[in-house]
């Protein structure tokens, strides 16, 4: 078992169905990792779990666009219970523009593929406790962008 | 409409209500929610994270505009709060909301009760009272004591029932009409409006007297219901005429398939026409015995289907012109059911 810091287990909650790769993945790097995770069908289903395991240093993973629902609030309410986000962006899936750098100013760690996400993982473990550190993009192993950086290959504006 | 409930003047941690999702669709003086201990939140996540810091004796949720959200925000209030969920409820919503009360054993439910709306919030409050929830607090607005609004409830199903079939009645069945076609309208949705009449019914009056006549309404309400899909709405306008308002559960549409919805949408009104054919075919063949062996198989129906938008776009307008249809087909030799626009166009000729 894994601590997160003082007195706080670590917890991986997956947004995702049962028979989803994303659950398949995550499952697999938590139990490699000995870390207890809970698998939750939606992000309502996901703010439940989070804000009643309050005593848990928590990192979700899920689609950005299941996660950014409902005017991407669950960023927020994580945010305030102290647990961080692993968001995967995939090529094809339906984002409005704004979405990715609202993430990302929420401390939101990108991912473009199920893969990336052990490199996430490893990131939240190193810190201490469930800090709101830096926002991250895992792109591959290899590269990881700034926001700025990211927004420049997006081309967008951060709105403040 | 938000509020932190902070600002509330009540009791920390009693009689507090957290009113979930946009409450001006449900409470006719929700300008003055912060008379009342309740707490809201429009937003859903941040509805159901208030709900899972507790400190709530009841969550009521507005099921206006959820639609495909509904079972999962449910699932998750469930999972967040012990509390009792409450499902505020337009008319249309009801028999979904209905389902989701009674269905499945205590433990799995999503939600223990169901009020109708549009009501008041001192309505809602005390309408609680009835739950074991303590709503003393209530009092700080237009309070109405717990018995003087079971008994309100009580006059409000009179008011909206046919007491001999069971049915809702004109008034119910307007208004209900009004709702749905003021949704459809928002929502480029379809609705359709069935009246029919039991050909010859003062015969039947006349020669078996008044109880066979009773028998027989009694006997087309309960076919029609069986006929009719759970969400349309069925009522007894008057004499031997009923109506039924046939319109798009989107409860039921968010779990069609893609294809479904072509299919519906190319054959509109193709529910109304079938349920309309089948009632006529069942209430045909309906076994009273009052009638005896010789009156067996000799009842018929005429009736009317107009659609909004494209016959009418107020209730007024879909009555009149099913009303106009109606008559037509009785002049035209009864038993037959026409569509609105397609005079001589029986139903029963329909491929």
């Amino acid at each position: 078992m894994v601590e997160g810091g003082p007195g706080r287990h670590r917890l991986v909650v997956v947004v995702a169905a049962a028979h989803d790769a994303l659950a398949a993945a995550t499952a697999r790097l938590a139990a490699e990792y000995e870390l207890d995770e809970r698998r939750c069908d939606d992000v309502y289903a996901a703010v439940a779990e989070v804000a009643r395991r309050q005593d848990r240093c928590i990192l979700v993973v899920g689609r950005l666009e299941e996660l950014a629902k409902e005017d991407r609030r669950f960023f927020a309410i994580a945010a305030r219970h102290g647990a961080r986000c692993c968001a995967l962006l995939e090529a094809a899936a339906p984002i409005e523009p704004n979405v990715v750098p609202a993430a990302l100013r929420m401390g939101v760690f990108l991912v473009g593929t199920t893969s990336e996400i052990k490199g996430v993982l490893d990131a939240w473990l190193t810190s201490a406790g469930c800090p709101a550190s830096e926002a991250m993009v895992c792109l591959d192993d290899e590269c990881r962008a700034s926001e700025a950086e990211l927004n420049a290959l997006l081309g967008q504006e951060i709105d403040e | 409409m938000s509020s932190t409930g902070d600002s509330l003047t009540r009791t920390p941690g009693r009689d507090k209500v957290l009113l979930v999702g946009d409450i001006r669709k449900a409470f006719l003086d929700a300008e003055r929610v912060e008379r009342y201990p309740c707490d809201v939140r429009t937003n859903l996540l941040e509805a159901i994270d208030a709900a899972a810091r507790g400190g709530y004796d009841a969550v009521g949720v507005v099921m206006n505009g959820l639609l495909g959200q509904l079972r999962p925000v449910l699932r998750a209030l469930r999972k967040a709060t012990a509390a009792p969920i409450v499902l505020l409820a337009q008319m249309y919503d009801e028999p979904v909301a209905r389902h989701l009360v009674q269905s499945a054993p205590s433990e799995e439910r999503a939600a223990d009760a169901y009020r109708v709306c549009p009501m008041t919030l001192a309505s809602f409050g005390s309408g609680l009272a009835t739950k074991s929830v303590p709503t003393a607090a209530w009092s700080q607005g237009d309070f109405i004591p717990a018995g003087i609004e079971k008994r309100m409830r009580h006059l409000e199903r009179l008011a909206t029932t046919d007491d001999l079939t069971g049915l809702n009645n004109r008034r119910y069945i307007r208004e209900f009409a009004r709702q749905i076609i003021e949704r459809a309208r928002q929502s480029a949705g379809r609705v359709t409006l069935l009246l029919f009449d039991i050909d010859n019914f003062k015969h039947y009056n006349d020669d078996y007297g008044h109880a066979t006549g009773d028998e027989i309404l009694k006997q087309a309400a309960i076919l029609m219901r069986r006929c009719c899909r759970p969400h349309d709405v069925v009522g007894r306008i008057g004499g031997d005429e009923f109506a039924v308002v046939f319109w798009d559960d989107p409860h039921c549409a968010a779990s069609e398939t893609a294809r479904d919805r072509r299919h519906a949408e190319a054959e509109h009104p193709s529910e109304p026409v079938f349920v309309a054919r089948r009632f006529q075919s069942e209430f045909g063949h309906a076994e009273l015995n009052l009638l005896g062996p010789e009156g067996r198989g000799t009842l018929t129906i005429s009736g009317a289907l107009a659609r909004f938008p494209r016959d009418g776009t107020t209730v007024q307008e879909l009555f009149e012109r099913a009303d106009a249809a109606l008559r037509e087909a009785k002049r035209s030799g009864k038993n037959r059911i026409y569509l609105v626009g397609e005079p001589k166009n029986n139903i029963a000729d329909l491929p």
